[in-house]
């Protein structure tokens, strides 16, 4: 999997490289307009994680760059701007996703991986972690091949930390993708313990190893070992 | 008081002193003036019958009858001369009549004679009174037409003053529309007009260089924030990682969490302030309130708190729609937020307003919670803009938004068709 960090600010590229190494995503950075043309020209990604504001020139026009050359790489926006026009207008030039700064790492995980799903197979859709199979495009989730009944809630909390597996996703990110923006104004956590522990709970009970581990209360972390 | 009622006051007061002390001078000045008068009178009569008496042949009797003079011839016992002033019903009109008197002695001829004139002072009093009553007549109508002339005057003398207060008084900074004070031709009005549009140019620029200090503030800090959450994040992978590490990375985490919460609501803010959620469509608000209740299912329940939602009408306002979902979304927040535990959440859309209801134990300042960063209770959680937003909202719409605290509830209500 390759992946173009296309950003300027060279400590939040370096902080989004670092995250997406360790899920064994082959990472390239861009900090400014003309690189990022420069390696879009040579190489194929799997995913472009595109700034709009770079210095030398709009992100937008990399996107219709891209466009033009029918290439089919999946890009995301990120921008500081968080504005809704720059929002409609990345996506309607191709864009598969858009997410406003600052965002969790752990959230541009999820979407990065749910991009490249989405490029990679079209139809079935499977994400298999030992016992645990999850059909993104069903929507379900089945332990040995046995069918586990899921709250969309709690579909969403395990897609998100598979999504993110052997990291630790803080209680924050998992708050924000829970509940969406607008809910996260409660700054309550203790909806996350709930669903966590219904989750684990049916999951353990289809006989599923249990994956998901506290990690100090910080966050959780979905791992093998 | 009003500047032209001071004015008027002090005319009136002086006028009515003035009147009060004409009148009385007046009346004993003219009184005096009449006795006076009525003395010569009585002394020529008395000068006329002293060389009638003259002519009297000696042993004659007085011959000769003069209206109003009594006559009695005495021995050498002389009055002394005195005036004074007697009343006498009238046989025909039967009416008190006064006289003025003068009796005195005349000496004629070694004949002693004790004379008592009258004359009648009826006519005279009618004078005065006549005079009198012509004399406050004009006063009066000196007195109401100076008044009237000098609020005319004043009024028209102060207008442009009154023009340049109401001007000033409808300026909002906000508007950003300057403060318009056209030139009179007044030495000190236009000098009051000049300074009040400097002044006023002097806010403006103050007040337009901390909001762009604010946004621009609020819009460079979201890259650091960016960096800070993401390297707390990659702080979290790292390993060994001890559990002390690990409450300090959480709690770091969870402060930037509050800072970005409030960067975006001042971006926001900033967003609402320079018009810049101009696509609007028709917004059904009846779903966005339902909508959002279910999303707080959870925030209620913890609460337990009795959520009522009513829909009396139809609610569609034409407005951008993510601004209308913030504004109702704030509004059941802070409800959430700020109802006590085991009370009641009551949200009812007609077909022209919204309505939330929530318990709660006292009033709030109104006033001063729409204001910037005003929190009711310590609650560090909240950023204390969320009202700010709605008001700043309401603002942009021309939504009448109000609030009252009515037996132990909290009632905030927009009505946002007219």
């Amino acid at each position: 999997m390759k992946i173009l960090i296309i950003e300027d600010e060279t400590e939040l590229g370096k902080s989004i490289l670092d995250y997406l190494e360790e899920e064994k995503y082959t990472c390239e950075l861009a900090y400014d307009y003309r690189s990022a043309l420069d390696k879009i020209g040579s190489f194929d990604y799997d995913c472009i994680l595109l700034d709009i504001t770079l210095p030398g020139g709009s992100g937008l026009n990399i996107l219709k760059e891209l466009k033009r050359d029918r290439k089919d790489d999946g890009v995301i926006i990120i921008s500081a701007k968080n504005s809704l026009d720059d929002k409609i207008a990345g996506l309607q030039l191709g864009a598969d996703d858009y997410l406003a700064k600052p965002f969790h790492l752990s959230e541009l995980g999820a979407r990065v991986a749910a991009v490249i799903r989405r490029r990679q197979f079209s139809g079935s859709n499977q994400l298999a972690f030992n016992e645990l199979v999850i059909d993104t495009m069903a929507k379900t989730v089945k332990v040995n091949e046995q069918l586990v009944e899921l709250t969309r809630k709690e579909y969403g909390l395990l897609l998100y930390l598979v999504a993110n597996q052997n990291r630790v996703v803080s209680k924050n990110a998992i708050a924000e993708n829970l509940a969406g923006e607008e809910v996260d104004a409660f700054d309550n956590y203790d909806f996350i313990y709930a669903h966590i522990k219904n989750l684990k709970r049916k999951l353990t009970a289809a006989g599923c190893e249990d994956y998901i581990k506290s990690i100090y209360g910080m966050g959780y972390k979905f791992s093998a070992s | 008081m009003r500047l032209l009622q001071k004015a008027s006051r002090q005319y009136f007061v002086y006028s009515i002193i003035i009147i009060l002390l004409t009148i009385p001078i007046f009346y004993f000045t003219i009184m005096g003036i009449v006795k006076e008068d009525m003395e010569e009178e009585l002394r020529a009569t008395r000068a006329q019958v002293a060389s009638k008496l003259e002519q009297l042949a000696p042993g004659d009797k007085v011959n000769f009858w003069i209206p109003n003079l009594e006559i009695i011839e005495i021995g050498p016992a002389p009055l002394k001369d005195s005036l004074y002033t007697i009343h006498i019903i009238d046989t025909l009109t039967r009416e008190n009549v006064p006289y003025r008197v003068l009796a005195t002695n005349v000496i004629a001829k070694g004949r002693y004679f004790n004379l008592h004139i009258r004359t009648s002072l009826v006519d005279y009093n009618f004078l005065i009174q006549g005079i009198l009553i012509v004399l406050t007549i004009l006063l009066v109508l000196l007195f109401i037409g100076l008044q009237w002339i000098n609020w005319r005057l004043n009024r028209r003398l102060w207008k442009p003053f009154y023009n340049t207060l109401e001007s000033v008084k409808r300026y909002n900074i906000e508007d950003h529309t300057k403060l318009h004070l056209p030139t009179t031709g007044i030495k000190e009005i236009d000098d009051l007009n000049h300074n009040l549009r400097q002044l006023t140019e002097r806010n403006y620029q103050s007040y337009t260089s901390q909001k762009e200090f604010a946004e621009n503030a609020a819009h460079e800090l979201q890259t650091p924030l960016a960096i800070i959450q993401g390297k707390l994040e990659l702080l979290m992978q790292t390993s060994p990682l001890t559990e002390r590490q690990a409450v300090l990375i959480d709690e770091s985490a969870d402060a930037v969490r509050r800072m970005v919460r409030l960067n975006k609501s001042l971006v926001l803010l900033t967003k609402i302030d320079n018009n810049l959620f101009t696509q609007v469509e028709e917004v059904p608000c009846n779903q966005i309130v339902d909508q959002f209740m279910d999303q707080y299912r959870e925030q209620l329940a913890k609460k337990h708190l009795h959520l009522t939602i009513r829909h009396t009408g139809n609610l569609i306002v034409i407005a951008n729609k993510a601004l209308i979902e913030i504004l109702i979304n704030n509004l059941i927040v802070n409800a959430i937020r700020h109802s006590t535990e085991n009370g009641i959440l009551e949200t009812t859309v007609s077909a022209d307003a919204i309505q939330v209801k929530n318990s709660g134990n006292a009033p709030l300042d109104i006033q001063r919670l729409l204001g910037r960063f005003q929190k009711v209770n310590q609650d560090a959680k909240s950023t204390g803009l969320g009202l700010e937003i709605v008001s700043k909202i309401c603002h942009l719409y021309h939504f009448n938004l109000s609030y009252e605290f009515v037996e132990g509830y909290h009632i905030f209500s927009i009505k946002m068709l007219q």
